[in-house]
């Protein structure tokens, strides 16, 4: 995995990059905004950590230029600033995910990872959470690398929902707008029979996940617990 | 109920005064300087004398019908040495006479013949001055009545009665007329004055925090302009030192970040089974934290923090406890949310807001033992209460939660704190014109939270 890591910090760069070596990453670092670009251009990266504040420029502006340029370089912004609004203002330019500084580097490498596996334009790579895998380009379940898992329209896009953010809340609002139109009238129950429905197909089917309701806010699936 | 002292109020008061004091002044000096005129209250007396004919069956006067109680008697007798007497002018039969001596009514003889008018007299029976006033009073039937009087020098009752005539007859119109019209040049001349100092109150009014605008200090008079001037330069300061705070705090959280993540990065590069190495790792966790909120508190208390985002709190608190619930789940806790089945409109900042519903939750998560569930309950009204069955406050006033650098809470030190939490909680929820409470729940625990104001509602 070729990773570009953009920083100006010489003690955090050396650190981490150190420390992302270690994990198993070919780390190039550009201490500065030209730097970086000169990078891009010359090499092909899997991923890329930006640091925003450089000294001669905003990383933000970097990532517009890819995005601009079709380019689908995988970015990954570090902020020392943990305004909502300036996250909102990297993701809006077109980054992937952020961290605030500081971090903890199992966090980084995780983010990484989930960033490399994440499915590009839903055709990508397939998710998999215990023995429950989905391929988004086949739309199908499978336990076990068995029989595809058939399931009803809405459930289906439930559980799709759920696996895209495996060990996270989705909240009821997404879920809600992943699978009913906007115009249609919701009954206040309706997405809990759905849940248990799904819950008694997955138990039924083998599956060794569950969907936890955290009352109030939303679903989260994670493999069974012990 | 006192009132404040309104510059046109006092000033239109003092021109009105002025007004009637200078009229005033005028009448006094005219009646002082003028001779006393004594032929009011002859004229009044001789129209009250005038009513009381009595007519006979020819259509000609027959005699003055006079009580001996009446009231014209008495003031006749009040006039110094009153000789009077009234004649049928057709036949000179006398109606009625008036003496101020008894039996002596000879003295207006004199001058019974003398043609109608007002004279002074020379000393005739004394050695004073004695005036004469002859009137003829004529009535619809065609019969005339002849009313001859003498009487002495005026004395003070004279002086006062005339001044009161001439005031109400004459001067009264003149003065109220000149008191009215000074008063309302006053009004509008004041308000016409003032008009620019309201202009540029108004003008000050629509000043921003930090804009960069400026009062216009071309159209306004010299007396006001070092006023204009000196709120100018104070704005120039304001604006200074409200843009060095910005970008203070945006520098410190970029300056206070980087050694702490470089210090990270440099411990998880040291081997896993360093004995000092998760204690570290908290320590930084917990300085990354205080610099938050600082930074929030900072934020906060500069008054840099806009609050025109429109959002929708129950997504907003919904989002915020999302975050949390896996970590929450993995040291076994559960976090519930109930809220109302629509959205909760407002407008406010989204930072601030999701920092303080953080601090609640976070809090609460903190105090929960293990297999505890936070309850986070959102009213109709704008209420946010975050409920835990931690230890509660103890003998804590739970309104001293909400000031900087105090813990309140029972139980073991907390280690991750700096007692900054709720301190934003409730500058946060102060911004957004609602306020942060704190009370015992019955059972053990706490209940922590705030209310905002709703559009369309504000909060109590």
């Amino acid at each position: 995995m070729r990773l570009l890591f953009v920083e100006d910090d010489p003690q955090i760069a050396g650190a981490v990059a150190r420390n992302l070596e270690r994990s198993g990453f070919a780390v190039d670092h550009a201490g500065t905004l030209a730097d970086a670009k000169a990078c891009v251009e010359a090499q092909q990266y899997d991923v890329m950590v930006l640091d925003l504040g450089l000294p001669d420029g905003d990383g933000l502006d970097l990532v517009r230029e890819l995005r601009h340029r079709r380019n689908p370089l995988p970015v990954l912004v570090l902020t020392a600033r943990d305004a909502v609004s300036d996250r909102v203002a990297g993701l809006e330019a077109g980054a992937d995910d952020y961290l605030v500084k500081p971090f903890a580097h199992e966090e980084l490498v995780a983010r990484l990872r989930a960033l490399l596996r994440r499915p590009r334009d839903d055709l990508g790579d397939a998710v998999a959470v215990a023995n429950l895998r989905y391929s988004p380009a086949a739309g199908t379940f499978t336990v076990d690398a068995g029989q595809p898992l058939l399931l009803p329209r809405r459930e289906h896009m439930l559980l799709a929902a759920l696996l895209r953010r495996p060990g996270r809340v989705v909240t009821r609002n997404s879920l809600e707008d992943a699978i009913w139109d906007f115009a249609q009238e919701i009954e206040s129950n309706a997405l809990e029979s759905h849940i248990s429905r799904l819950r008694r197909r997955l138990a039924r089917a083998g599956a060794k996940v569950e969907i936890r309701s955290i009352r109030g806010v939303g679903y989260l699936l994670q493999p069974v617990s012990s | 109920m006192s009132r404040r002292s309104s510059l046109v109020r006092v000033l239109t008061l003092r021109f009105a005064l002025v007004a009637v004091l200078g009229a005033s002044v005028a009448t006094l000096s005219y009646a002082l300087l003028k001779p006393v005129e004594l032929e009011y209250e002859l004229d009044d007396v001789g129209r009250e004398i005038a009513e009381r004919v009595v007519m006979r069956e020819d259509g000609r006067p027959a005699k003055i019908l006079l009580e001996p109680d009446s009231p014209l008697l008495s003031r006749l007798g009040e006039i110094n040495a009153l000789h009077l007497k009234v004649y049928d002018k057709a036949d000179g039969r006398v109606l009625f006479a008036f003496d101020h001596e008894r039996g002596n009514s000879s003295s207006v003889d004199a001058i019974s013949s003398w043609p109608p008018g007002f004279f002074v007299l020379g000393g005739i029976t004394t050695p004073q001055h004695e005036y004469g006033f002859i009137d003829e009073l004529a009535f619809d039937n065609g019969a005339v009545i002849r009313i001859v009087a003498r009487r002495g020098p005026p004395q003070a009752r004279d002086y006062l009665y005339w001044m009161a005539a001439e005031l109400t007859i004459e001067l009264g119109p003149l003065i109220a007329t000149v008191a009215l019209v000074g008063t309302a040049l006053a009004v509008f001349t004041v308000r016409r004055g003032l008009a620019p100092l309201a202009a540029i109150s108004r003008q000050a009014a629509a000043l921003e925090p930090g804009s960069a605008r400026r009062l216009d200090d071309r159209e306004v008079p010299e007396e006001i302009q070092p006023l204009v001037e000196a709120m100018n330069r104070a704005l120039d300061r304001l604006q200074d030192a409200f843009a060095q705070q910005q970008r203070f705090t945006a520098v410190a959280a970029h300056e206070l970040r980087t050694p702490l993540a470089a210090l990270r990065a440099r411990l998880d590069g040291l081997p896993p089974d360093l004995v000092e190495r998760e204690a570290l790792f908290a320590t930084i966790e917990r300085m990354g934290r205080l610099v938050d909120q600082l930074l929030a508190v900072a934020r906060l208390e500069s008054g840099q923090l806009s609050t025109d985002e429109l959002l929708d709190l129950r997504e907003l608190v919904r989002a915020v406890i999302a975050e949390r619930v896996p970590a929450a789940l993995r040291a076994g806790k559960e976090l519930a949310l109930e809220a109302p089945d629509r959205p909760l409109m407002l407008r406010g900042n989204r930072d601030a807001l999701e920092r303080a519903v953080g601090n609640l939750v976070d809090n609460a998560l903190r105090f929960s033992p293990p297999g505890g569930t936070v309850e986070i309950r959102l009213g109709e009204e704008g209420t946010l209460e975050v409920r835990d069955r931690g230890p509660g406050f103890g003998e804590v006033d739970p309104a001293e939660l909400f000031r900087p650098f105090v813990r309140g809470r029972n139980g073991p030190p907390d280690p991750h704190g700096a007692g900054l939490g709720l301190a934003i909680v409730h500058d946060v929820a102060q911004l957004h014109g609602g306020q942060a409470f704190a009370r015992p729940r019955p059972g053990g625990g706490a209940v922590v939270g705030f209310r905002v104001a709703l559009l369309g509602e504000p909060a109590a």
